[in-house]
């Protein structure tokens, strides 16, 4: 962004935030880049009201669509409604203080979120232990979290954007990622025959709740004490809770700490209890190691998707360009995870 | 079209792009973003480095998973027979992919194979 684009953009959010807020006066002390965010831009706000809701100095986070992103990603009004759900819920995630649907402010819808320090990136979570405070219980609070999460059920007015349920997840899951694969050039037979795998060893459908998709070491920060936020909430939908458990668990979130199977964090039996004390649901870990092979399918088709944001032209960026390459890595973790003899054709 | 768009030309003009950018002080020298950046074009010219020097083999393992899997036409026919199920769990096409995986990923990141994967 230029200076006077900056300007410009500075100008329209205050008039917007003071007549949100019901302010009588509002600055907007710092417009500030956050790195980070993919899918989104995220720019740190430091701004001073008087009067109205939000009177005094705030510290906000605003994430806006970035120029081009993927279908999977929901918009920054309908991330609000999730993360104030989740928030009425118990869940640890900033407090959302408030969207505007007009693209006409800052050029895309946009939301506000009380800035929460911590942090995130998730090999640095992984690797520097005094991050996070003790890993045994950051482990079991994760687990509690994630449990707070799937207490969100049907019905939810607020959430009728995420239309009707999946009959059956693991099929949705399938149609999906296919559906992603075959929307740019790119073709991997590796992942094909994961995805058919998937589709062969599918799980009979089971309970059905708001699930969170992307919950996994490096979406959620931390300072030195322990747990501050649950982020990235723009993938959720309604689903299968055992597919957020192999989401967290899979090995390629895992930042390199294959024997933490919990995020690279923590032990997976702990993981288990804490979210079977919190939740009154039984893990079922067959079902949890199927949508860990899911997980790794599912990353590597964003990444490709990403990756074509750049090699398509639309947004050229050497970031995402890399991202794109991560699906080989997947790919190769995927048709190790279902070799011919894990195969259960009878199914 | 394969893996190509994000490999080869496609990405050391991303690169190039990046170094023209840090070239113009965008971020500002220095800074912990731009080494950031700097990082990851360095590791970007030794991924195509490496990606130039595998392409032939790559190449041809894709033509030998379409002549054998794919009707002699293209990936797209080898995702249409996997999708049928015709080569379910079949040991041949796993080992095809296989392969071809491990050449993918001897480019992009060699340390994330078994180490008799390494070549």
């Amino acid at each position: 962004m230029s200076a006077s684009q900056e300007i410009v953009w500075r100008e329209r959010l205050t008039r917007w935030l003071l007549a949100e807020f019901g302010a009588t006066s509002a600055e907007t002390r710092e417009v500030a880049p956050l790195s980070g965010g993919a899918i989104q831009e995220n720019w740190r706000l430091h701004c001073v009201f008087a009067g109205g809701r939000e009177a005094g100095e705030r510290r906000y986070v605003l994430r806006k669509d970035a120029r081009s992103t993927i279908a999977a990603s929901r918009s920054r009004f309908q991330e609000f409604a999730l993360v104030r759900a989740a928030h009425e819920g118990g869940v640890t995630v900033p407090r959302p203080v408030t969207a505007c649907a007009d693209a006409d402010i800052l050029g895309a819808p946009f939301a506000i979120y009380e800035q929460v320090d911590g942090i995130g990136l998730g090999p640095k979570v992984v690797k520097d232990t005094s991050l996070g405070g003790d890993r045994a219980a950051l482990t079991e609070r994760l687990a509690r979290e994630l449990a707070l999460i799937h207490k969100i059920a049907l019905p939810r007015d607020d959430l009728a954007f995420l239309g009707a349920p999946p009959a059956d997840p693991a099929r949705a899951a399938v149609a999906e990622l296919r559906g992603y694969l075959g929307s740019t050039p790119l073709r991997r037979p590796g992942l094909e025959w994961g995805l058919r795998w998937s589709e062969v060893q599918v799980p009979a459908p089971g309970e059905i709740l708001l699930t969170h998709r992307d919950f996994r070491t490096g979406n959620y920060m931390v300072d030195e004490r322990g747990l501050t936020a649950v982020l990235d909430w723009e993938f959720a939908a309604w689903g299968d809770p055992m597919a957020d458990i192999g989401w967290f668990c899979a090995r390629c979130w895992r930042f390199g700490r294959d024997d933490l199977e919990a995020g690279g964090i923590g032990n997976r039996d702990r993981f288990y209890r804490a979210y079977e004390s919190a939740s009154g649901r039984q893990v079922d870990d067959a079902r949890v190691r199927y949508w860990e092979v899911v997980a790794h399918l599912r990353w590597a088709a964003i990444a490709l998707l990403q990756g074509w944001r750049h090699a398509s032209g639309a947004e050229p960026s050497l970031a995402l360009a890399l991202t794109g390459r991560i699906a080989d890595e997947l790919e190769y973790d995927v048709l190790r995870m279902t070799p011919p003899d894990k195969w259960n054709r009878a199914s | 079209m394969s893996g190509d768009a994000l490999t080869g030309a496609s990405l050391l003009a991303a690169a190039e792009a990046a170094q023209a950018a840090l070239d113009a002080g965008t971020p500002p020298t220095g800074s912990s973003e731009a080494r950031f950046i700097a990082a990851m074009i360095a590791r970007t010219r030794e991924l195509a480095k490496r990606d130039q020097a595998l392409a032939p083999d790559i190449a041809a393992q894709e033509v030998a998973l379409v002549a054998q899997f794919g009707k002699g036409r293209d990936l797209s026919a080898v995702i249409v027979a996997i999708r049928s199920g015709a080569f379910d769990g079949d040991n041949t096409l796993h080992e095809a992919l296989y392969h071809l995986a491990v050449l993918r990923l001897r480019a992009t990141k060699p340390e994330a194979l078994a180490p008799k994967e390494r070549g």
